[in-house]
């Protein structure tokens, strides 16, 4: 595989220098082509038909509701979308999919802007997903703030269907917790910049890379990204191949249990970009 | 039939999951997570753990996670019991390691 040029260094500790004015994006790697954006910004469309309003994006209702809101978000204003729970909501529903299903190859970026509300009860089993990056036609990978109740809440990659998973992972070779010693959580009602680069192992070797930094929104600028995940030793899929579909699914938990009151998640933006073929 | 559209998909693997989860809970199964999505190519990705509960929280219990891949008669995706029968087998692949 060829070599990754990052825009900054991949520093992990409080001492990283204050971020430049830049691009939205301070860990896309350089000379990404652009797969697909969602702003979620198309105050033209009420209901998420045809993606939510993106071009190449798709939209299939389920166990929440979709709305857009007009709440001034940090990377696309004026608009969010937003997925409700409603009170009496159980576990191991999705709210809905909003997805992208071409080829992404085997090196991706997927950055997104999004927030829990700020009454999240994190699900019993700690598992609250946002979005799933496939690979092989297979839901591979998923990201989660992890917590349950109003616990605190830290992100996690986590892994399924083929993959192998790490063996410097802390606890379980699939869960790929921050190993950084810096894994800031994620605050509610806030919201956060993920970013995450992956790149699929070469067939029968150890050596994926997934990295995640996050950053949060104080209302007028960005914090510092603190790299939470740097592994680069992953089995996404021991016969390697290329990441695929990118969905928002929002799915609470895990199995079981119900929501008292309402709650939800909010994406301002998404963004996709792949190495140049 | 041609498999459908991956949103139309999408939907019969979340009813799909719904019948594993039922039938699960009346053989005794505690579920930590239970993932199933449709593939481009046909198949159901169903991904499986135990859980236990310590206290208020759901554990995963480690060494029962489980990926199987259903092959799927998308004609009969729309049947009931065609997903029961699905979901047995499924649950009786899971429940035999």
């Amino acid at each position: 595989m060829g070599s990754v040029t990052f825009r900054r260094p991949l520093v992990s500790d409080d001492a990283a220098p204050a971020e430049e004015p830049g691009p939205d994006w301070p860990n896309e790697p350089e000379g990404y082509t652009l797969v697909t954006e969602h702003p979620f910004s198309n105050a033209s469309v009420t209901n998420s038909s045809s993606g939510g309003g993106a071009t190449g994006w798709g939209y299939a209702p389920r166990s929440g509701t979709f709305a857009r809101r007009e709440n001034n978000p940090p990377m696309s204003s004026p608009y969010s979308g937003e997925g409700t729970y409603g009170a009496g909501f159980t576990g191991g529903n999705d709210l809905f999919t909003i997805y992208h299903g071409s080829d992404k190859g085997n090196l991706v970026f997927l950055g997104f802007v999004h927030r829990y509300s700020d009454n999240w009860v994190g699900h019993s089993s700690g598992v609250n997903k946002n979005v799933f990056c496939w690979a092989n036609d297979q839901a591979t990978t998923y990201l989660s703030a992890q917590g349950s109740g109003s616990g605190t809440l830290n992100a996690q990659l986590r892994l399924q269907a083929q993959a192998q998973g790490s063996a410097s992972a802390p606890n379980n070779a699939l869960n790929l917790e921050g190993n950084t010693g810096n894994s800031p959580a994620i605050q509610r009602g806030v919201w956060h910049r993920w970013e995450l680069f992956l790149q699929m192992n070469t067939s029968g070797q150890a050596n994926g890379i997934a990295r995640l930094w996050l950053s949060s929104w104080n209302g007028s600028a960005w914090s510092e990204p603190k790299l939470v995940l740097d592994y680069d030793d992953v089995i996404f899929d021991p016969s390697g191949g290329t990441f695929d579909q990118v969905e928002w699914v929002g799915t609470w938990g895990g199995i079981g249990g119900t929501l008292s009151e309402s709650q939800y998640q909010q994406m301002d933006h998404i963004r996709i970009t792949r190495a140049a073929a | 039939m041609s498999i459908p559209d991956y949103g139309s998909r999408w939907n019969v693997a979340q009813d799909l999951k719904a019948v594993i989860f039922q039938q699960a809970k009346s053989r005794g199964l505690f579920l930590y997570d239970l993932d199933v999505h449709a593939s481009a190519s046909g198949f159901m990705g169903v991904n499986m753990i135990r859980g236990e509960l310590v206290g208020d929280v759901v554990h995963e219990v480690l060494d029962t996670r489980q990926y199987i891949r259903a092959a799927f008669d998308w004609e009969r995706s729309a049947d009931p019991a065609y997903l029961s029968e699905i979901a047995a087998s499924i649950l009786g692949g899971y429940e035999a390691g």
